[in-house]
């Protein structure tokens, strides 16, 4: 097999990983050396799927042990199979470096007898790169399941960012479609990592003993971690927990305080947010707020990310996003990635499915940024009577529908945070906003200037107490007392023409 | 302030297209708004020319342009003055004379005016800083060098925009231990590197001896790119116009891995191709 059918192979078996992501890293070249981080990332080019590639995103090898139902590389399937040399990987990534194809390396592999064998095989790459090839360029490592912590730890030393897939939102699907990892191997090195890059989870009350326990140690993620290092790891457990399909991984639920009286700041997103939980944990914005990142850390700078494929298995986009909140908030992790299972090849245990459930992880998508950047909270999103979002219509509008009474917002004298609940308006046109009106007051024609998109935006606020011509006659800003008429304008363009065409959601009917 | 004054306006100012020649421009135009009168046009010198007829010169000084410079960032900031250079680099129409406009504001009233965007010279200023500093972050990711038989690496690039002087800093950095040439082509400017010397940018810059002649395993790589390039899409996710929206057709010309399949790469310049080494 000759260099480009090795790459080709290797390549194709590492795609289904989402991340690509280049940002975090500010490592320094030096003298003598090769590369650079670049804090903002650097996308190469675009595939033809339209995903960015700054990575060299490639396997070590395809052949595994395992037998996971979703992954294009488990055991059973017939496929062909390859694998580098680490030094032949090594030259490869400096000559594409140097021709600056790649922003670095996004290195994974099959498991090849034991976790930590394989784990040893992608770190001797890493450190050749790192010490004799003296390279400073962005390496994402993969840490396999089961992997020990003092392997964990020395591929943070190496690499810039590492990820622990999760792959499957709740331990019931986990052990289903992948009965070769565990929980505790998955969650394990993640709590690992965290620590490494010097985060503390929040200590909030103490968690109900019940969920956490069903699992075993690291079992599930919460917002108490330290308190979970011991414990029984009593192999199995998993398999008894209570989950039923169609539940995420149980969540310690703390213990919140009452909420004070919400009625007074009406104009404060908080009252909105309803159930006792979500009042004692800070949003996943808010928790980062306080939270020093600094990009020349000496251990992985760009922090830890994880993934889950959307698909494969019946939880809902509610169970989902609860996860990927927890995550964010016991964890640190930076990103949560979202993979529309691709089928590739039919497994019993797998849902048939036509084609990947591209707009559902779209929304989700949307969902997340809507955690990290608007300062929204999973309950706030979805709730057990809304379990999926609306594939019509994006979360943000969605959740504005059932909260007109915060609106309209008075751009002149707004928040940045209430800004941030105007569909329309996102953190570049909030912050330009408030920069523009300390200058001058603000005109309803000038926002799309500040980046406002004026076709969402106009229904929901005031401009110097004045509502702004919506340019629809009869439809002036009195739709917010009829969100019927207002969903119809906020709905996507493609699906305003026919307002009740629904597409095809296969995933739901996954069992 | 007004981005477009009345016709019976003072002289435009003309300068040299360099950077350095706009700043002593900027510097005259201050001094004429010290004064009280109405800001002039500032105009890069167009050779042979006699569509500027009213045209006052700035004759060029780095004394003076770094001085101003330093005035400048003293008072801006450094992130102010990136916005500067992003803006004047841009292919704006206007961009020399909504710049001097902002800057003899804020001056005047503080870095804020570069927040004013009711204000349309600070508003054309912003937004050409946002096209070439987007422009100059894309060419960061799509310069595509080659090895050749030298030893050294060669990239063409053809951007809208002037971005050699806004990505010199990043290739220099990156690539320290590499002898390097980014040629613009379209300006006929190039970045020019060597190790363990300050990077230069060079005008006028032609390659001599037409095609130069690549390194052994330099076509064998491109075709190792090609191949990882084609294998890492996702068949049932193919979205063409997605691609095309991140990675605008212009900028394929130079792309290894959108050359159609089975041609030989592009080398530097472009009708090169099929020569091995």
């Amino acid at each position: 097999m000759n260099l480009t059918d090795k790459i080709g192979v290797l390549a194709d078996a590492a795609k289904y990983d989402a991340s690509c992501s280049t940002a975090g890293s500010a490592r320094k070249n030096a003298p003598g050396g090769l590369g650079n981080g670049a804090v903002g990332g650097i996308c190469h080019a675009w595939a033809a799927d339209g995903r960015c590639v700054a990575l060299l995103k490639v396997l070590l090898s395809n052949a595994c042990a395992y037998d996971c139902a979703y992954c294009v590389n488990r055991r059973s399937n017939d496929v062909r199979r390859a694998s580098f040399e680490p030094e032949e990987l090594v030259r490869l990534i400096v000559d594409f470096y140097r021709r600056n194809y790649i922003e670095g390396v996004f290195l994974s592999s099959g498991v090849i007898g034991c976790p930590d064998a394989t784990m040893e095989r992608l770190l001797a790459v890493a450190r050749t790169l790192r010490t004799r090839e003296r390279f400073n360029g962005y390496i994402h490592l993969k840490i396999i399941p089961g992997a020990s912590e003092r392997l964990t730890l020395e591929a943070a030393r190496w690499a810039d960012r590492v990820s622990v897939n999760i792959e499957l939102p709740s331990a019931a699907s986990l052990a289903r479609v992948a009965p070769d990892k565990k929980p505790q191997a998955i969650f394990g090195p993640m709590r690992v990592l965290a620590a490494a890059s010097g985060f503390e989870a929040p200590r909030l009350a103490a968690p109900r003993q019940a969920p956490a326990a069903a699992l075993g140690s690291g079992g599930a993620p919460g917002a108490a971690l330290p308190e979970r290092r011991s414990g029984s790891d009593t192999p199995g457990k998993a398999d008894d927990s209570a989950a039923p399909p169609g539940e995420a991984w149980p969540m310690p639920v703390p213990a919140g305080k009452a909420s004070p009286a919400g009625g007074a700041a009406r104009r404060s997103p908080s009252p909105m947010m309803d159930s006792q939980a979500t009042q004692a944990l800070p949003s996943v914005w808010e928790a980062r707020k306080t939270r020093a990142r600094n990009p020349e850390a000496p251990l992985i700078p760009a922090g830890q990310t994880t993934q889950m494929v959307v698909g494969a298995s019946p939880e809902s986009d509610a169970s989902i996003l609860t996860l990927a909140e927890n995550l964010y908030l016991a964890y640190d992790v930076r990103r949560v990635y979202y993979s529309a299972f691709v089928p590739t090849g039919s497994d019993p245990r797998l849902p048939a499915v036509n084609a990947p459930p591209l707009a559902r992880e779209h929304r989700l998508y949307q969902a997340d940024w809507l955690f990290r950047f608007y300062g929204f909270k999973a309950s706030e999103i979805l709730d057990p009577t809304r379990p999926f979002l609306d594939s019509r219509l994006d979360p943000k509008s969605d959740w504005a529908l059932r909260h007109l009474e915060f609106f309209p917002i008075e751009l002149e004298t707004a928040e940045y945070g209430e800004l941030l609940r105007v569909p329309g308006i996102g953190p570049i046109s909030a912050a330009k906003i408030v920069k523009a009106r300390r200058q001058s007051p603000l005109r309803a024609a000038a926002l799309p200037k500040l980046g406002v998109v004026a076709r969402r935006a106009k229904w929901f606020i005031t401009v110097g107490g004045k509502l702004p011509d919506t340019g629809v006659p009869e439809r002036g800003p009195w739709m917010l007392d009829n969100p019927d008429a207002l969903r119809g304008e906020l709905l996507d363009p493609a699906f305003r023409a026919e307002p009740s065409a629904q597409p095809e959601l296969p995933w739901e009917n996954a069992r | 302030m007004s981005g477009s004054p009345p016709s019976d306006d003072p002289a435009a100012i003309a300068y040299d297209g360099s950077f350095l020649g706009f700043l002593c421009a900027v510097a005259d135009a201050l001094n004429l708004a010290r004064a009280g009168l109405p800001p002039p046009p500032i105009q890069a010198r167009v050779a042979e020319s006699g569509l500027f007829d009213e045209t006052v010169e700035a004759r060029r000084d780095d004394a003076r342009a770094a001085s101003l410079w330093g005035r400048l960032s003293r008072r801006l900031g450094d992130e102010r003055m990136r916005t500067c250079l992003e803006a004047f680099c841009s292919d704006f129409e206007g961009r020399e004379t909504a710049l001097a406009a902002v800057l003899a504001r804020a001056l005047a009233a503080g870095p804020a005016a570069f927040d004013d965007l009711n204000d349309p010279a600070t508003l054309l200023v912003a937004r050409a800083a946002r096209r070439a500093g987007g422009q100059a972050h894309l060419v960061s990711g799509l310069v595509r060098f080659a090895e050749l038989a030298d030893g050294s690496w060669y990239a063409p690039i053809e951007p809208d925009c002037d971005v050699l002087p806004l990505v010199a800093e990043h290739f220099a950095a990156r690539y320290a231990d590499m002898a390097f040439v980014i040629h613009d082509r379209r300006r006929r400017t190039a970045l020019v590197h060597r190790p363990g010397a300050p990077w230069a940018l060079v005008e006028g810059f032609e390659l001599a001896g037409g095609d130069p002649a690549l390194a052994p395993r330099e076509l064998e790589l491109r075709e190792g790119w090609r191949g990882y390039f084609t294998s890492v899409s996702i068949a049932q996710r193919e979205n063409r116009r997605l691609q095309a929206s991140h990675m605008p057709k212009k900028y394929w010309r130079f792309l290894p891995e959108m050359a159609p399949a089975r041609a030989a790469p592009p080398a530097p310049p472009a009708d090169s191709a099929g020569d091995p080494c």
